[in-house]
Formats: structure tokens, C-alpha cells, sequence
């Protein structure tokens, strides 16, 4: 059986996750991805702010 | 025998002569007339036993208790059953009925609540009593403690014939007033027979109202029933009784029946002149006074029908909860009255403590309650205007079908309506109308798709030995070359909301098992040979977790109740192996905060490691000793029900698998909830393994972010927001410069 302390600190974990999925209204599974793709993209932004 | 009778005993033939006038110089309130005619019963042989719940629970076709007779009626295989948990027995049932809505508050005498003092008894020529007996109890009722002169005592004989039974029946008349009925259920009916049942019942339903109104000769038997109630509503409202006046009123309004009466403002017209008034005087002076006796008939029903459980809602008999809530605060705004329904829900709650202390325990979840209700009715208000200036100005007749259309999609009474169409017709008849089609549920009958006919019940072995994974069997049949029955099994077929085992049957796998009827098959990808003895084998790892959530399902449901309030039942609840979800009843959409204590909740329940205890009961038994609470997955049709105990804190009547103590589902955690319909919240989570699988997943997602952001995980939200608003600040810039 999980401990109460190990439960705590997983669904503290999970808060932190269901927040930032609802920041960028995605799925939890997909927010890797997702800010992978925003941090791609702002960098190709910066390239051609540049240019 | 009264020979020389000329005319029946009732209305209209005979005035209620009682009126200022009661034939006994005894005279009993309410609560006191429930206590002699108990007291009388009791010393005669009979079991006091307290009211059953006014929400019906037992009995799949009724929302609500309708009779005292409903109490122990059970829908079986066969029809209905008759379980009394006492023989002979007496019981001060609370029914609730809309179907004379238009007459409460006119007639002095109707009700959608009342309370019927059920006299029951079950004969076989040994035990429990006949008509005689019945007869001779009632008369010396009326004649010894209520002291009414025997000769004003008149029992006139009918016909009773209910659904495939009938018998002869007794109405008992005081000086006009009908007091109660007693039906002598003696035959059943078959298509084409007709014999004599081996148990006879007596049914005698009485109201309770109607004894303390006859001593009291009261206007309207509403001014005993609800005396301390009215009394509150004339003093916020100001209201003047003219006592006088309104018992002359009454002489005549007797027959204002709403059913019989074509036209009701004709008659008081009629009424007004017999008065020496004009009709406007009396409009005046009667209008504020049934309004009062309307709303506090509608309160009483609303206070039981909560307290047991039920929340107004725009479903089933939540629908009709809201017509009379509604009702009752249109009265309220259309005199102007400074009237709060929750004062008036508490003041039932006092009168009726002797009878129902559970009313008063329950009088903080009926405030919540009313109070969003009362948010409701008034956003409805806001509403009403804009969407009847539409329907004028497309020129649209507001009739009675678009009166029905109007409450029924957007909650706008008629009252409401008429605000803004000053000319507009309110039928008398509305309310009943809009809650005929909600009294009952209509019975939902199961096609069975697969035919099994000729074939024997199978053995069905799970519940012996559910931890049994292995066995064998023989093969009784392949149908349609996809299911497959067998002689016995210990697969658990689809049932209770939890879905079925799956595995293996001589290596070809089984996708699923449902029961048809009593026999048990078995969905295979391939094919068996009929008459074979097979080797069987169950995935007990899904069986695992489907007992987690099953038994995750019943912790779940307790927290929320110990969370929300007493209010809360089950609605419906699925287990699947991948999550569980359960729909409860509950006001309003669950908060971040609510959903977080049932979670932590269900987790301290899980650590306390209580026992779950299964014991197959009979159903009188399981209803005495756990009340109804045990229905909370529905009517179980069989006079033995399955109850599965969580400790002292849950009894339900259940046919799932379980787990043997709560520490098994290891863990519970929510991770949706939603407003699936108006009163219904969706709580969706995982047990044991899913749920930990669930947890160390979003752990990993959340480092994964972590390292792609640089951050720390608590700093993830904010650092996801800083990156979206860069992302949108540079994207407009690149779109400024046109790139």
C-alpha cells in the first residue's frame, strides 16, 4: 500500500500537471510534446525576428 | 344497515355538516390524533412501525411512496409480493402525489402531501385478521377514543380491483367527511381465471388529516394539519383570518373539486352571492389563504422528499420536487410576501418532530438546497421577460401547449409568464398536467438478444469460490458459433455495472460473459465442440482490478456522502478495468475543494482497512436491519438480497465481486468530475494499480516538462505560462512586421 506521504507528494505532482495542461487547454499526455513544440517554435520566431 | 338512507354519505350529497360543528367534544391536533390511533392499535394487537421513505426507492415503477400499502409491496419475477415486517401493523406513512395540484389549498381537503395511517394485515386463517375483525377495530376507533357517536359512523361497501387482483372494500363516512377506506385484497386475476389467494391482505389507508379535522370542525382540515405553519405564514404576511366568513365559505366550497368543477370562477361567483359578497370581495379575501395552505403543503412534501434524498432537478421525480418548489415561491412573489421556504421547511420539521425526528437532522442540507433552487428560479425570472418579448413580438399565441413547452425547457412557470401577458389564461389543470408524465418511471424491458431457450440454468460458482481461476466444464451448446454455454462456470458475467471477466476457454479466448435469464454465455473468438470437457482459466489480474474498483465504487460513494450530505445516492456507476466512475445525486457542480475531501476521504477509509463483509439476506431482514440505503444500485427483484458491508459504514445490496477489506484497493484518485445532467455529478477515478500507474505517470510527464523548461516541478505552471505568452507576444510581432 502506497504511504499517505508518497500519495501527497504524487497528487501535488498531478495538480502541478492538470495545471499546466489547462494553461495551454491540452491533454496531460500530450504536454511534453505540446511545450516542445512551443519552445521549437519560439525559437524559429526569433530567427526570423533577426532576419 | 341503514335502510331508510336516501343518499350516499359524501359530497356532493351530503354538506360537510362537521364544519364549526365536529360530532365529539374531543378535540385532537394533528400530532395528538396520530398518538390515539396509535395507543388504540398498539393495545389491539397491532406493531407501530415508524414511515417508510417518501422517495420509493423499492419499487422500480414509482418515484414516490403513493400509499401506505407501497411500503411493502415488492416487484418480483412474478409480479408484486407483499413483505410485512410486522403482522398486523399499523404505520403513519408520508405519501406525496401530484396529481390534484390544481385542488391543494382550494378544497379545504387535498393534498399533493399527506399522511396515510396505514392499517395492514396478512391473513391465511392463522395469523393476521379478516374483514370482521378490521371492521369492528375501525368502528371502535372512531367510536371509543375519537368519541364519535356510533350512529354518525356510515360504511358504505364497493368494488376494489387493482393490477391482477380485487376484492370488496369498505369507505367509512363521518357526517360528509370520507375518513378512510379499507380494501380487502381476496382474489387474484389471471387473463382467464380468477381464484382466491392464500394470503389475504387488508389494506386500510386513512388519512391522518381527515381524524383531527373531524374533531376540530375546522374552515379547512389545512388549518389543523398545518396549524403552527399557518400561523407563521399570517403573521409575515399580515393576512387576517375571518374565521367567521371562511367557514361559510367553506359550507359551500366543499364541492370545488377542480375535476368536476368546469368553471371555477363561475362558481365562486355563485358562492359569492350565496355570501351576500361580490365576487371580487371574496377573490380578495380567499386568494392569500389558499395560496397559504398551498405553499405550506408543498413545503411539508419538499421537506420529506429531501430529507430522504431527493433534489429537485428537471428529471424523473426530481421534475415534479421543482413544480411544487417552484409553485410554492411563485405564490410567494405574486402577493409580495416576505416568506423564506426554508423558515417554513423548519417550522414542519418542529411540528413534525413526535413522528419524524430525522426531519430536523436534515434541515441544513434542505436550506443549501433551497437556497440554490431559489438562485435558479430567479435567473429563470431574468430570463422570462426577453423570451416572452420574442414569442410577442414573432406575434406567437401563448397557449397552454406553449405554457407546457416553456416550463418544461426553460423552468418559467405560468405565473411568471402572466407577468408580462397580463391577459394570459393560466389552466387550472397546468401543474397536474406537466407532472402526470413524470409520476412514474416506465419499466425498462430487456430484450434478450441471445436465445437460450431449452437450455438449463447454469451453475453459476463465482460467488462460492470467487478466488477460483481454473476449472473445467463441458460444453452445453454453441449459439450463433460465438457464445458458448457450459454446465458451470466461475467466470463473473457483466453485472451491477461491472463489467465481466475474461479469459480463456481451451485456449480460445472469451471476450466477454453476460447472463441471459439463468443461463451464463461465454463470447469466444473461435469455436468449441459441443459436449466437450473444456479447461477453463479467468485473468485474474483483471478480476483484481476490477474488484478494486468495485469495491472503490462503494468507498467512493460513502465519502461523498459523508463529504456532501445525506442527500447524496448513487445514480449510476460503471467498473472497467481501465477506471470506475460513479454518478451521484448532489445540488450543484462539484468544487476543486469537495472533490479533494471525498478523495481524501475514500484514502482514510482504504487505511482504516475495514472488514467487507458479504451476507445473503432476506429482503424484510436487510430493509430492518440497513434500511434503504441498501438500494442504492437499484431494485433487486429476488426475496433474498446479497449485502456487501464496508465495516458499520455502508450496507448496499450488490451482486458484484469485491475485495475482503478496503486497505486491497490500495489507493483511490479522482481525476475527473463533471455536471452530467441537472442533480447528477460525475465522479470518475482509478484504484490499486490504475491509479498508482495513473500517479507515476503524470509524475513522469511532469519531469519530462521539467527538463524541457529548465525549471523546477514547481515551478512548471508558471514557467508553461511564461513560454505561452512569449510564444503569443512574438507571434504578433512577426505578424506586425508581416513575416
Amino acid at each position: 500500500m502506497i504511504s499517505e506521504q508518497e500519495l501527497k507528494s504524487l497528487k501535488n505532482k498531478q495538480k502541478l500537471l492538470t495545471q499546466a495542461a489547462e494553461i495551454l487547454k491540452v491533454q496531460e499526455k500530450d504536454l511534453p510534446r505540446v511545450v516542445k513544440r512551443f519552445l521549437d517554435e519560439i525559437k524559429e520566431f526569433d530567427e526570423r525576428l533577426k532576419k | 344497515m341503514n335502510t331508510e338512507r336516501e343518499f350516499c354519505p359524501d359530497q356532493p350529497c351530503q354538506f360537510y355538516e362537521f364544519l364549526g360543528n365536529p360530532p365529539t367534544t374531543k378535540r385532537f391536533d394533528y400530532i395528538q390524533s396520530w398518538k390515539v390511533i396509535e395507543d388504540f392499535f398498539k393495545k389491539n394487537g397491532h406493531a407501530s412501525i415508524r414511515r417508510y421513505p417518501i422517495v420509493c426507492r423499492w419499487r422500480p415503477d414509482l418515484f414516490f411512496t403513493i400509499a401506505s400499502i407501497v411500503d411493502f409491496q415488492r416487484v418480483e419475477k412474478n409480479g408484486i409480493s407483499f413483505q410485512f415486517p410486522e403482522n398486523p401493523l399499523i404505520v403513519p406513512q408520508f405519501c406525496l402525489r401530484f396529481n390534484d395540484i390544481p385542488n391543494v389549498g382550494i378544497t379545504g381537503r387535498h393534498y399533493s402531501c399527506f399522511c396515510m395511517v396505514g392499517q395492514h394485515s396478512l391473513y391465511d386463517g392463522s395469523k393476521g385478521y379478516w374483514k370482521d375483525r378490521c371492521i369492528e377495530l375501525d368502528f371502535k376507533l372512531l367510536s371509543g377514543p375519537f368519541g364519535i357517536p356510533p350512529e354518525e359512523i356510515i360504511f358504505v361497501e364497493d368494488l376494489w380491483v387493482g393490477p391482477g387482483a380485487f376484492g370488496p372494500s369498505l369507505e367509512y363516512f363521518v357526517r360528509g367527511l370520507e375518513i378512510g377506506n379499507a380494501v380487502f385484497t381476496q382474489f387474484k386475476q389471471t387473463n382467464s381465471e380468477m381464484s382466491e389467494m392464500n394470503e389475504k391482505v387488508i389494506d386500510m389507508g386513512a388519512g391522518l388529516e381527515r381524524f383531527a379535522w373531524i374533531t376540530q370542525g375546522t374552515p379547512t382540515s389545512y388549518d389543523v394539519t398545518f396549524e403552527p405553519i399557518l400561523r407563521h405564514l399570517r403573521k409575515q404576511t399580515g393576512i387576517k383570518y375571518d374565521i367567521e366568513f371562511f367557514l361559510k365559505y367553506s359550507k359551500l366550497a366543499g364541492s370545488l373539486n377542480l375535476d368536476e368543477v368546469k368553471n371555477i370562477n363561475r362558481m365562486r361567483e355563485s358562492i359569492a352571492i350565496q355570501l351576500g359578497v361580490t365576487p371580487e370581495l371574496l377573490n380578495e379575501k380567499i386568494r392569500p389563504l389558499e395560496a397559504m395552505y398551498a405553499i405550506s403543503d408543498h413545503t411539508m412534501g419538499l421537506t420529506f422528499a429531501i430529507s430522504d434524498g431527493l433534489l429537485p432537478s428537471n428529471v424523473g421525480g426530481g421534475y415534479n420536487l421543482r413544480v411544487i418548489l417552484r409553485r410554492a415561491l411563485s405564490f410567494i412573489d405574486d402577493f409580495r410576501w416576505d416568506i423564506d421556504l426554508v423558515d417554513v421547511c423548519d417550522l414542519h420539521a418542529k411540528h413534525l418532530s413526535p413522528m419524524c425526528p430525522e426531519l430536523s437532522e436534515n434541515i441544513n442540507e434542505i436550506q443549501k438546497v433551497l437556497d440554490i433552487e431559489k438562485k435558479r428560479f430567479h435567473n429563470t425570472k431574468l430570463r422570462t421577460q426577453r423570451i416572452v418579448e420574442v414569442m410577442t413580438q414573432k406575434g406567437e399565441i401563448i397557449d397552454e401547449e406553449k405554457l407546457i413547452k416553456l416550463y418544461d425547457s426553460e423552468g418559467i412557470t405560468p405565473e411568471l409568464v402572466k407577468d408580462y401577458v397580463p391577459e394570459l389564461k393560466i389552466p387550472v389543470d397546468f401543474y397536474s398536467k406537466v407532472t402526470e408524465k413524470h409520476m412514474s418511471e416506465n419499466k425498462i424491458i430487456i430484450q434478450e438478444p441471445i436465445d437460450v431457450s431449452g437450455l438449463p440454468p447454469t451453475e453459476l460458482l463465482v460467488y462460492e469460490d470467487p478466488k477460483k481461476m481454473e476449472f473445467q466444464a463441458k460444453v452445453l451448446k454453441m449459439i450463433n458459433d460465438k457464445y458458448a454455454v457450459l454446465d458451470k462456470t466461475y467466470f463473473y458475467p457483466e453485472g451491477g455495472g461491472q463489467k465481466s471477466d475474461v479469459g480463456f476457454i481451451d485456449n480460445t479466448p472469451v471476450s466477454d460473459v453476460q447472463k441471459v435469464g439463468d443461463v451464463v454465455v461465454h463470447r469466444i473468438i473461435g469455436s468449441l465442440q459441443e459436449g466437450k470437457v473444456v479447461n477453463c482459466s479467468i485473468n485474474q489480474y483483471r478480476r483484481e482490478i476490477l474488484k478494486k474498483h468495485h469495491t472503490g465504487t462503494h468507498i467512493v460513494n460513502v465519502a461523498a456522502r459523508q463529504v456532501l450530505g445525506n442527500h447524496v445516492w448513487q445514480h449510476g456507476a460503471e467498473k472497467t478495468s481501465e477506471k470506475a466512475r460513479l454518478d451521484i445525486t448532489h445540488y450543484d457542480n462539484l468544487t476543486e475543494d469537495e472533490v479533494e475531501k471525498i478523495e481524501s476521504t475514500a484514502n482514510d477509509i482504504i487505511r482504516k482497512n475495514l472488514s467487507v463483509k458479504i451476507e445473503m439476506l432476506l429482503r424484510n431482514e436487510a430493509e430492518k436491519q440497513y434500511g434503504f440505503r441498501i438500494y442504492q444500485g437499484g431494485v433487486v427483484p429476488t426475496d433474498k438480497l446479497r449485502i456487501v458491508s464496508i465495516g458499520s459504514i455502508d450496507h448496499e445490496a450488490c451482486g458484484g465481486i469485491h475485495c475482503e477489506k478496503t486497505g486491497e484497493v490500495e489507493l483511490i484518485t479522482i481525476f475527473k468530475t463533471s455536471r452530467i445532467q441537472d442533480g447528477i455529478d460525475r465522479i470518475e477515478f482509478a484504484g490499486g494499480p490504475v491509479a498508482i500507474n495513473y500517479l507515476k505517470g503524470g509524475e513522469k510527464l511532469l519531469k519530462e516538462i521539467a527538463q524541457l523548461l529548465k525549471v523546477s516541478e514547481e515551478k512548471i505552471p508558471e514557467a508553461v505560462n511564461q513560454m505561452f505568452e512569449l510564444w503569443k507576444e512574438k507571434r504578433k510581432e512577426l505578424k506586425k512586421l508581416g513575416k
